[in-house]
């Protein structure tokens, strides 16, 4: 079991806009190497009830990336989110040329047993800065394999997203962050004529609602955005037509999942896809960082799972 | 859904400022869970307060003027109102708190939002709701908020307890900013706060049994405040909760405070005392910081008046160890 591989600054700088998500997110994060990507997993158990990864391509973050494993070269390990951030930082600051990131084992002391780390080590003509991140793993086949199976899940099963830019992801995150003031539960609901809809409702508060219309809908064949649509009447009743003539999906999230998943935020995406899962089991957010990668648009790509809750509100 | 062209609302107004409107809102809470009764008519919208011992209430008196647009329907008033011949215009009570948290949603990022208040929809409630255009490309992104409060029932048998005050013996007017800092300060003692004011002076003073004496001396000499009378000497005692809450006003409004800078850059309070002791805070809040927009009368468009009524506290006695009843 190797790994050994040139971080460029570019790279140390990718997995810095995502250590502090999940450092927000859960105390654990498993980091998966494999030859063609790099994921960076929380699962619901770590995070409280929702599951969210990193996806980056390895040569969007190394320049040079060796390994090898008894498990189809694939290495993980967990470690702390807060750790992790601290070396990169400390690399970043140092405006090394190159940094290098390795497995290693180490003691402490001549007495105790040897401890694996992520070492990370700036190299910069003389001088060398060398910081070990403590790991738990590498872990094994099972453990991997289940760490896949909830990447692989992500994704896969929504129907169409709608397409929130900028300004519009940036609005979401905040109203959320107002709504969740006023209810521990949001309704979420999304058209195929790119339609978003939040809603929430408590007491007196019989209804407080915020409205996205003409988002862009993907793939494109799913597109059913018709410009002369009739859209008088206001918001809550535009709501309701849609509710009751069942064109659009709805689901009920709690409001801190919500608030947890918009998170990724924080990493400075380029926009930001959401969609209702085909069974209406998940909420599904995937972050993408478009023009900013060196690759093409979804070499990086930040993606969050949030369960949909039963039926029952309770009051 | 039919759309609302068959449907006549009592009020119809639209806030130029919602963020200012709120804060002012929020200055009348007077309790953690407060009810307020909102009264429109002809000249504007009038929201109140009071606390449950009845011994405080606020009020702020939005005149028409200070919004973008008003309309009141007297007859789908009337209806709205049960019809009852108590009067013109329109009455409701609602959750205070709900309403403010609810408005902060509609506050745009750089500050400042618009948005449309009406009363009743066709279920009663109270709506809000705001909406915008951005365009990018050759679609559209539209955003909007909407919000539906359903009003409080009037507990059965409530009496209308009106805010009164009557036969005004003193009065000082001083900065709201400075007013605010003088009882801030009070709060050390943990004690009531006495105001004396005779002829040559006005003193703010609080006593904590185990804890201390503070007196606040304000100069009234000449010049010092823009309005300072005594028509006959008195000391009078209230509790500090109710002169803190009668006192707090958003930071928002306070004002750069420019030294000198004259009173229209300068929120200003009004402070009197009842010939019984009765105490009444008037602050004169600004919702827009623009002062361009003077009206040929002087008085200010944007200008919103809230004002506070604190009873005395009874039984002024050296001897008492100011404990608050409760």
């Amino acid at each position: 079991m190797r790994l050994r591989g040139d971080l460029g600054d570019v790279g140390a700088r990718w997995l810095e806009r995502f250590a502090p998500v999940f450092e927000r997110l859960g105390s654990e994060v498993t980091v998966m190497f494999s030859p063609q990507t790099i994921i960076l997993l929380q699962s619901a158990r770590a995070t409280g009830g929702i599951d969210a990864h990193a996806d980056l391509r390895v040569d969007e973050v190394f320049e040079r990336l060796k390994m090898t494993s008894a498990n189809d070269d694939k290495i993980a390990a967990r470690l702390e989110p807060s750790a992790l951030s601290r070396a990169l930082r400390g690399m970043i600051a140092l405006e090394a040329t190159r940094v290098e990131a390795r497995l290693v084992k180490r003691a402490a002391s001549a007495e105790s047993r040897a401890m694996p780390y992520l070492n990370f080590t700036a190299i910069d003509g003389r001088a060398e800065v060398s910081q070990d991140v403590p790991i738990v793993g590498p872990l094994n086949r099972a453990e991997v394999a289940a760490c896949e199976k909830i990447v692989e899940a992500n994704v896969v099963d929504v129907p169409y997203w709608l397409d929130c830019d900028r300004f519009a992801l940036e609005s979401v995150r905040e109203t959320v962050e107002r709504f969740a003031r006023v209810s521990d539960f949001v309704e979420v609901t999304t058209t195929r004529s790119g339609s978003l809809y939040v809603t929430a409702s408590r007491g007196s508060v019989r209804m407080l609602g915020s409205e996205y219309r003409g988002l862009r809908v993907l793939p494109a064949e799913a597109d059913e955005y018709d410009e002369r649509a009739d859209d008088a009447g206001g918001v809550a009743s535009r709501l309701a037509e849609i509710k009751s003539s069942g064109i659009g999906n709805t689901v009920m999230l709690s409001v801190k999942h919500l608030q947890r998943g918009l998170l990724g935020c924080a990493s400075n995406p380029s926009n930001l896809l959401v969609g209702i899962s085909s069974r209406g089991n998940y909420f599904e957010l995937v972050f993408r960082y478009g023009a900013q990668t060196e690759r093409d648009g979804d070499s990086v790509g930040f993606m969050v799972r949030i369960p949909v809750v039963a039926d029952e509100q309770p009051e | 859904m039919a759309s609302d062209d068959s449907w006549t609302y009592a009020l119809d107004v639209s806030i130029a400022h919602v963020r200012a409107f709120t804060s002012a809102l929020s200055s009348l809470r007077l309790a953690r869970r407060q009810r307020a009764k909102v009264r429109a008519d002809a000249s504007g919208l009038a929201i109140a307060t009071s606390d449950d011992s009845k011994t405080c209430h606020a009020s702020a008196n939005f005149r028409s003027e200070t919004f973008r647009s008003y309309a009141l329907d007297e007859t789908a008033a009337r209806m709205a109102s049960g019809g009852g011949a108590r009067g013109r215009g329109a009455s409701f009570e609602i959750d205070l708190a709900a309403l403010i948290d609810v408005l902060g949603a509609f506050q745009g990022k750089d500050g400042d939002a618009e948005a449309r208040v009406r009363w009743p929809s066709r279920s009663g409630a109270l709506t809000i709701e705001l909406e915008c255009a951005r365009g990018t490309g050759e679609r559209e992104l539209r955003q909007g908020v909407c919000a539906e409060i359903m009003p409080e029932v009037s507990a059965e048998g409530s009496a209308e307890t009106e805010m009164s005050f009557r036969d005004e013996a003193n009065a000082f007017m001083m900065p709201t900013g400075t007013l605010k800092e003088i009882v801030d300060d009070l709060e050390w003692p943990s004690g009531d706060v006495d105001i004396e004011i005779d002829e040559n002076s006005l003193k703010f003073s609080a006593h904590g049994a185990e804890i201390g004496d503070l007196t606040v001396d304000v100069d009234v000499s000449e010049g010092r405040l823009t309005e300072f009378t005594c028509r006959e000497p008195s000391v009078s005692r209230y509790k500090y909760r109710f002169l803190k809450s009668a006192t707090s006003v958003g930071a928002n409004f306070l004002g750069s405070g420019v030294a000198g800078g004259g009173d229209d850059t300068v929120t200003m309070t009004r402070v009197s005392v009842s010939s019984v002791g009765f105490l009444k805070v008037v602050h004169l809040l600004h919702l827009s910081r623009n002062r361009m927009s003077f009206t040929s009368g002087g008085i200010n468009e944007s200008m919103v008046p809230v004002t506070f009524i604190v009873n005395p506290v009874e039984d002024i006695d050296d001897d008492a160890d100011g404990e608050d009843e409760e």
